[in-house]
């Protein structure tokens, strides 16, 4: 009696705990009715983020603009390169067998 | 009483309406297929939910191509840097102009087929070269693959990586490596020492420095270029000695440390995985864990080879991105994105999420 009136309550969207394997399989399960409240917990969940603790070890999201200004940095690695004439030493180097690489010395 | 419940429930199962599929617990597909012919046992269906059959499932279509042709992915992108089969009969290093780049895996120079340069050899050339002492040409090229790929390199587009992924399907026993998880520094060491410094500090007195990476520890050299090049090559396999003899055994050494543990190589060897790692996090390419799916079974962790726990760390220096926990995950709670502009979530670990509720 007990276990089918749980299994009515979780098809029928009602909260349930997640104690146990199954229920928690159902609550993965069970999206569009409670869908509301995750997003508004997600939003409590961000704005909390925001607000630990320094003593907790918290990691920080790599803003877009930190990868925008590594890759021109690179970019700007690579004309450096360029101009200082290493693609034609990388050049010679690969083109011709390295007999230290293939095991000749 | 229980008997009451039971038809009750046939009945939904077996006349589904719109708005049960919407509302319901279950995957839409459970009650679809009670309704198809198996609306006798609905009780089955109720009793143990199929959790890999939810919501995820729709993501979970998109994002199955990517991480199960992961071994196509990887055969295709060594047959692409090594495109010129031909010289593997003609018994001679390949010439062209796009040697002048370097492929973003692992691949030896020295192959016969190679398409473009390796960028651990390449990199030791310039820095071991009288004129430089540093390449930044080579730095920036794997720096602009870094940040677009992170070790996504490694887990798709490196021939190397993906012989130990190969070498590891044999049946045999294998072995965590969890135990001996310092060994992973051993790469660093590789990187900055080995790779970076020893080239510059031990050069002879014209200013040359030797590529000690590539001449005493890489086996990719001996596997793609002093194998096939002995073969084809009787001049070449009049001069091999003992550094070939010395090659061979860490080859072989990598090969059955293969079979046994997942790539032993990439772990605790490859300067390059350790050059990458540290873009791991400031890569485009991104791991995504919801947590408000995650149910915390720990599959993810326990299916990982690279034995990184993606709750604890999404961007850890060790994730290949293979793509394994995603597939493990019976909740779809794990994703991955590529984003250029987006922003991430400020929370990056599970530890984060739960000391903020």
């Amino acid at each position: 009696m007990n276990t089918s009136s749980t299994k009515q309550n979780a098809s029928l969207g009602a909260p349930e705990r997640r104690s146990d394997g199954e229920s928690a399989g159902l609550r993965a399960n069970n999206t569009s009715s409670s869908a509301p409240e995750r997003r508004c917990d997600d939003k409590s969940a961000g704005s909390r983020v925001e607000n630990t603790s320094s003593s907790a070890p918290k990691r920080r999201a790599i803003p877009s603009w930190f990868r925008l200004i590594v890759l021109v940095l690179a970019i700007f690695l690579v004309l450096v390169g360029i101009t200082q004439g290493e693609v034609l030493t990388v050049l010679i180097k690969a083109t011709h067998l390295c007999l230290e690489c293939v095991g000749i010395g | 009483m229980n008997q009451q419940h039971v038809p009750d429930l046939k009945e939904k199962v077996a006349i589904p309406s719109e708005q049960h599929l919407k509302c319901s617990a279950f995957s839409g597909e459970d009650i679809r297929r009670g309704a198809a012919g198996k609306a006798d046992t609905p009780k089955k269906s109720f009793e143990k939910p199929d959790i890999r059959k939810g919501p995820a499932r729709k993501s979970e279509k998109k994002r199955k191509p990517l991480r199960l042709r992961r071994g196509w992915i990887q055969a295709v992108a060594t047959l692409l840097s090594n495109i010129h089969l031909s010289n593997f009969i003609k018994g001679r290093v390949h010439q062209g102009p796009l040697k002048q780049v370097c492929v973003p895996g692992l691949n030896c120079y020295s192959c016969p087929a190679a398409t473009a340069s390796c960028p651990v050899g390449a990199y030791q050339a310039v820095a071991g070269s009288p004129k430089h002492k540093f390449s930044f040409y080579i730095v920036g090229l794997l720096s602009i693959f870094g940040v677009f790929m992170g070790r996504f390199i490694c887990g798709f587009l490196c021939p190397f990586g993906w012989l130990q992924d190969l070498l590891h399907r044999i049946p045999l026993k294998k072995f965590s490596t969890k135990k001996v998880k310092p060994l992973r520094y051993v790469k660093y060491v590789m990187l900055f020492f080995v790779v970076g410094l020893m080239p510059v500090l031990f050069a002879n007195v014209v200013g040359m420095g030797e590529p000690y990476f590539c001449k005493y520890v890489c086996p990719q050299g001996v596997l793609e270029g002093g194998i096939p090049l002995a073969i084809a090559n009787p001049s070449i396999r009049a001069a091999l000695g003992f550094l070939f003899s010395w090659k061979t055994g860490i080859l072989v050494a990598v090969v059955i440390l293969s079979i046994l543990f997942y790539r032993p190589f990439c772990k605790w060897l490859c300067p390059l995985g350790a050059f990458y790692s540290f873009f791991n996090r400031v890569s485009f390419y991104q791991y995504q864990v919801d947590f408000d799916k995650c149910i915390d079974c720990g599959k993810c962790a326990k299916v990982c080879g690279m034995d990184v726990d993606i709750r604890k760390n999404q961007a850890h220096p060790e994730c290949i991105r293979c793509g394994e926990c995603e597939k493990a995950c019976p909740t779809g709670a794990i994703s991955h994105h590529f984003h250029i502009f987006k922003k991430k979530t400020t929370a990056t670990s599970h530890q984060d999420q739960k000391r903020t509720t």
